[in-house]
């Protein structure tokens, strides 16, 4: 049987020190397979943003590890993890984090540049032709509307092929007909692609789309079932 | 699960609150709790302040201790109330029993002449200062073994088995190896060194073209140096009667003696003013210092204005809650003011501190250095400036982003980058940043000495900050304008220079300032150090020899050519003179420039000529016919002519020799002093002073210049065959020049750097100010996958390219004041030194790089989710 894209196991994270101290994430194991559509779903606090950025090799776990495409996230110093996550991970946040200097086809072709890709320019036309943003190529990120950054940002993290796309509430911070039409464009992507998708978001509808939903509730696992049968999820 | 209860339901509903003195008090109580624990985030602004202030008032106390040591002093310094000093040979009779009838009198001569140690080849040129046993009628010398012990210091000064007693500086021993006990030989007396002489208190401790030796008045006349029209100088000190004589009295003194003799040719100074030049070099020096102090303080002020940038960022979350619960944009404005203004007065306070200990310090450094006595008092107005200087600048520079923090709305403020999007000030914040910076100024005008320097500078500083801000625009457009690079580095740098809230403006301002301010020190210190040394002309004489006697003449002329066949020889006739009237005005009351101030002070030396000396060239007026025997005729050079308003036609009186003379104003010259050849600001007619006794001076000058030993040699059996010729190593004078301009240039270029010092500060402060876009920026970029290495060389790379913006700048802004400075006001020529430059240039560039990492280092190890989170 292959690796999974994503294999988590035990991951154990607090943050803050102190008295503000709090164990966030707690003893938290997943398998996310290749291909998959996996919705991280719970209230506030409940720690499936800090699961994502630990998946996403942003936060690294107290205990525990995290694999991705077979290779563990710990063996990684900072600098490698970044290329790695560069040239595999794709990853979109809901305040789209656009640097605000550079056009929308400078910010696309970023990852692709620092991956070294010697047609990043055009690679990045094509990203953001694929978003519907071919005639936005020179605009800066304070000319666009929230729904064209967030298309920016989603040609950002796809444009380097990654195998794993991870979304931190991607429609958080847009209108809901604009919310809607990313969810459309990110399920058109996913399936034009073939990358892993892993979504946190609060809305019930939205996780309903992927292939499966993994309830969190402070900080642990609270329920893990395949979103179109109902059925509990066996991790492989 | 319990049941909340809400017991406020009981209170009275609030009512919309006027606006008043209880809002306000309750922003000044929150404004003062809130700093408690946040006076870490005003460290740039208070190290700022604190310099500028301390610079300031420094500089303030440090003068004002040496002008309050120089008057008081005053009668030490010139050995008594009032003293009568002139060249032209001894006083009259009748002077002398004006002088004895109204209180004590001493007399001293002083004179240039060759000391030898006896039985060795060596000689060197020392200050010969001869003493009556009044000497010293105020103050006390200190003898170093005590060989006076106690008594008048003539006593061991006498002669005994044929020679002298002699007193001498320590610069003695090394100059000619001699050592208490030693017998030295000057002119045709002999004298046995009796000690060191190391306090000696009427001496301003200039530098002297040779040592001091301190001898008897019989022992200067034993030395038979003093012939008709030697540069002897006599001075006589008058203490008048009493412990302490009043002003008054030594006005009438004064008064009397001018009165008496109007022509006597004596120069005469009071214990009030015992140096004008020194007095009027402490003045310029002190101004030239506060200039730089102002400078670090207005650079500071860039500092603090980024500290209150950064320090809005830091607190836009408080006070968006501030207004999210009903604050006005005042009420969040004056909340950060408050802060602010309470810091400034905390930080000019330690400014008025440390600035008031600086010269307590500088005399428990180096008082025995100076050359009179200091002790420094605390004088309440140099501190009330420092503090109003300091509240000043704070508000001046904080009003701009306060008002923006006043007009931003909450939701602005929340976000992470609330300052990079708040634009340019309103009017109103421009407003009153321009008033503030009116009264700035008008304060600095004030309280100024020179008025019209300070509203120079006053001026300059604003058309450089106009500047400087245009070309940090120019700069921003043309980034902005710029082709995008294909390397994401350069992308990135070239971004970074042109982003709102970009570093460069602060840049430009603080490093632009600093680094203009270093150039054009360097510069004019480069050219005057060429000026007297490297470019020294090829045709500049090797040495100077004063005081040949009329008999001596020919024997020492026949010497020098037998001694150096090769040499060149110029031969001029000297007398001493000085300016007693200006086209029948008494000297005293003729206001004469900067420039021409000397030309008053003390005396001249003057000569004759049949023929234009070489080295002139005629701008006004004729040359008079070599057997020119009508009226006196003058030519003068023709800047000092300018300066004391004269033109052709004109007259001048001199005094020479006690006979005053007048003559017309023939022709007017441009003097070419640069080659040091022999010239003279007078020159008269060759008739104009028959019969006078007069001396020569003669250069020696080399085609090949000579080295040391034979220097050496040349000069020792000059003095050893013609004792009473002074001989002056060009080398020598310029050594002890360069020294001299060597410890100016220290003072200047530690002032300078501090300059630096604030302009790092304000640099670490705007680095502070938009560090979180900075860290946003990176984490963005790790996110995507740029490794620190990667991060690093953009950032290195947009430093780079402010420093080297900056750079261009500063280098050529500089090198244009060096160039204005040495051309119009010091009458040099002016070099660019393309290496020089270009080592300014890199270490700018070097130096914005490291300041720009050491600012950033942190954000390279910044964890992602922490600030995703945030954001």
């Amino acid at each position: 049987m292959p690796d999974p894209a994503i294999k988590v196991e035990n991951v154990n994270l607090t943050l803050g020190s102190g008295e503000a101290k709090a164990h966030i994430l707690k003893n938290i194991s997943l398998d996310i397979a290749r291909g998959e559509t996996v919705a991280l779903l719970g209230p506030s606090g409940s720690g499936k943003s800090t699961l994502l950025m630990t998946m996403a090799g942003l936060e690294a776990p107290d205990s525990g590890s995290v694999r991705v495409d077979g290779r563990r996230l710990e063996d990684f110093s900072e600098d490698e993890l970044a290329r790695f996550r560069g040239a595999h991970i794709g990853v979109v946040f809901q305040a789209f984090h656009l640097i605000q200097t550079l056009t929308a086809l400078e910010n696309v072709a970023i990852p692709l540049e620092l991956a070294g890709a010697p047609d990043a320019f055009s690679r990045a036309r094509e990203a953001l032709k694929q978003v519907g943003l071919e005639g936005r190529l020179r605009h800066y990120p304070a000319q666009m509307s929230g729904g064209e950054q967030q298309r920016v940002a989603l040609a950002r993290a796809l444009a380097p092929r990654p195998s794993i796309l991870v979304a931190d509430e991607p429609t958080g911070n847009l209108d809901q007909a604009v919310g809607a039409e990313i969810v459309e464009l990110i399920f058109a992507l996913h399936r034009a692609t073939g990358a892993t998708l892993v979504l946190v978001t609060h809305d019930e509808t939205l996780a309903g789309r992927c292939g499966r939903i993994v309830r969190l509730r402070n900080g642990a696992i609270d329920s893990d079932r395949a979103a179109v049968t109902g059925l509990a999820h066996v991790p492989a | 699960m319990s049941q909340l209860e809400w017991t406020g339901v009981k209170a009275p509903r609030l009512e919309t609150p006027s606006r008043g003195g209880a809002a306000s008090w309750a922003v000044f109580r929150f404004a003062l709790r809130d700093l408690r624990g946040g006076l870490r985030f005003y460290g740039v602004f208070i190290a700022c302040l604190v310099l500028g202030v301390t610079a300031l008032v420094g500089v303030a106390a440090t003068s004002r201790a040496l002008r309050d040591g120089l008057a008081q002093q005053g009668a030490v310094l010139i050995g008594g109330d009032v003293s009568f000093s002139r060249a032209q040979g001894p006083p009259g009779a009748g002077e002398l029993a004006f002088l004895q009838a109204r209180g004590t009198l001493s007399k001293i001569v002083t004179l240039r002449a060759m000391a030898r140690k006896d039985g060795a080849q060596q000689a060197s040129l020392v200050e010969i200062k001869a003493i009556d046993a009044g000497w010293p009628l105020v103050g006390a010398a200190r003898i170093e073994p005590d060989v006076a012990g106690g008594r008048n210091l003539v006593a061991v000064l006498g002669e005994k088995d044929g020679a002298f007693g002699l007193v001498a500086d320590r610069a003695v021993a090394t100059r000619l190896g001699v050592e208490p006990g030693d017998r030295l030989a000057i002119g045709a007396a002999q004298f046995i060194l009796k000690g060191w002489l190391e306090q000696e208190p009427d001496s301003f401790g200039g530098a002297g073209f040779g040592p001091r030796v301190t001898m008897s008045e019989a022992g200067l006349a034993a030395t038979g140096l003093i012939l008709p029209g030697s540069l002897a100088r006599t001075s006589l000190r008058l203490k008048l009667p009493g412990e302490k004589s009043s002003d008054a009295d030594v006005a009438a003194v004064q008064r009397d003696f001018a009165a008496a003799f109007p022509d006597s040719g004596f120069e005469v100074r009071d214990r009030g003013n015992p140096s004008p030049q020194l007095s009027r070099n402490i003045e310029r020096f002190a101004q030239f210092l506060t200039l730089i102090g102002l400078t670090a303080l207005v650079c500071g002020g860039v500092g603090v204005g980024n500290a209150i940038r950064g320090l809005i960022d830091r607190k836009r979350k408080t006070l968006a809650i501030l207004k999210a619960l009903g604050a006005s944009g005042a009420d969040a404005a004056r909340f950060v003011l408050i802060q602010a203004m309470l810091v400034a007065v905390f930080s000019s306070l330690v400014g008025v501190l440390l600035g008031l200990a600086l010269p307590h310090l500088l005399v428990a450094l180096m008082g025995g250095a100076l050359p009179f006595q200091v002790e420094p008092h605390v004088h309440p107005r140099d501190g009330l400036s420092g503090l109003v200087f300091g509240l000043l600048t704070a508000f001046a520079f904080a009003a701009a982003p306060l008002d923006r923090a006043r007009l931003m709305p909450a939701t602005t403020l929340l976000r992470e980058s609330a300052m990079q999007e708040a634009g340019a000030p309103q009017w109103r914040g421009r407003i009153v940043a321009g008033l503030s910076a009116c009264a700035l100024f008008a304060f600095a005008l004030l309280i100024g000495d020179d008025r019209r320097l300070t509203a120079q500078f006053g001026s300059a500083v604003i058309v450089s900050f106009a500047l400087l801000y245009g070309v940090a625009r120019g700069i921003m457009f043309l980034a902005r304008r710029a082709p995008h690079s294909r390397l994401l580095p350069l992308r990135l740098a070239v971004a970074n220079l042109h982003r709102p809230g970009a570093l460069t403006p602060s840049f430009l301002i603080s490093l632009g300032l600093g680094l203009t301010l270093l150039t054009a020190l360097v510069g004019v210190e480069r050219n005057l150090r060429g000026e007297i040394g490297v470019s020294l002309p090829k045709d500049s004489p090797s040495f100077f020899f004063l005081d040949v006697q009329s008999a001596q003449a020919e024997a020492f002329q026949a010497f020098l050519r037998a001694e150096a066949p090769e040499g060149a020889l110029s031969v001029a006739p000297m007398l001493r003179g000085r300016i007693v009237r200006v086209n029948g005005v008494a000297s005293e009351q003729v206001k004469p420039t900067d420039k021409a101030r000397w030309a008053l002070e003390g005396d001249r030396g003057i000569t004759f000529a049949a023929k234009i000396p070489a080295g002139s060239q005629l701008l006004a007026g004729e040359w008079w016919p070599e057997d020119h025997a009508g009226p006196p005729l003058v030519s003068m050079e023709a800047e000092v002519a300018q300066g004391l308003g004269l033109k052709v036609g004109d007259t001048i009186s001199v005094n020479v020799l006690g006979r005053g003379l007048t003559a017309k104003i023939a022709n007017l010259r441009k003097v070419n002093w640069r080659n040091f050849g022999i010239n003279f600001v007078m020159v008269f007619s060759p008739d104009a002073f028959a019969g006078a006794p007069f001396t020569r001076l003669m250069t020696l000058t080399f085609a090949q210049k000579p080295d040391i030993s034979r220097e050496a040699a040349l000069l020792a059996e000059s003095a050893r065959r013609f004792p009473a010729v002074a001989g002056v190593s060009m080398r020598e004078t310029l050594a002890t020049l360069d020294d001299l301009l060597g410890k100016l240039s220290l003072a200047i270029r530690s002032a300078a750097s501090l300059a630096f010092i604030v302009s790092a500060l304000v640099l670490a402060g705007a680095l502070a100010a938009g560090q979180r876009a900075r860290i946003y920026e990176a984490v963005v970029l790790k996110v995507l996958g740029a490794t620190r290495p990667r991060l690093l060389a953009a950032l290195a790379l947009e430093f780079a390219l402010l420093g080297a913006a900056t750079a261009a700048f500063g280098l050529l802004a500089g090198e244009t004041i060096a160039y204005l400075v040495s051309t119009r006001a010091l009458d040099m020529a002016y070099q660019f030194a393309p290496l020089q430059a270009a080592g300014l240039a890199l270490a700018a560039v070097v130096f914005a790089i490291l300041i720009g990492l050491a600012g950033t280092w942190r954000i390279l190890g910044e964890k992602p989710a922490r600030w995703l989170r945030e954001a």
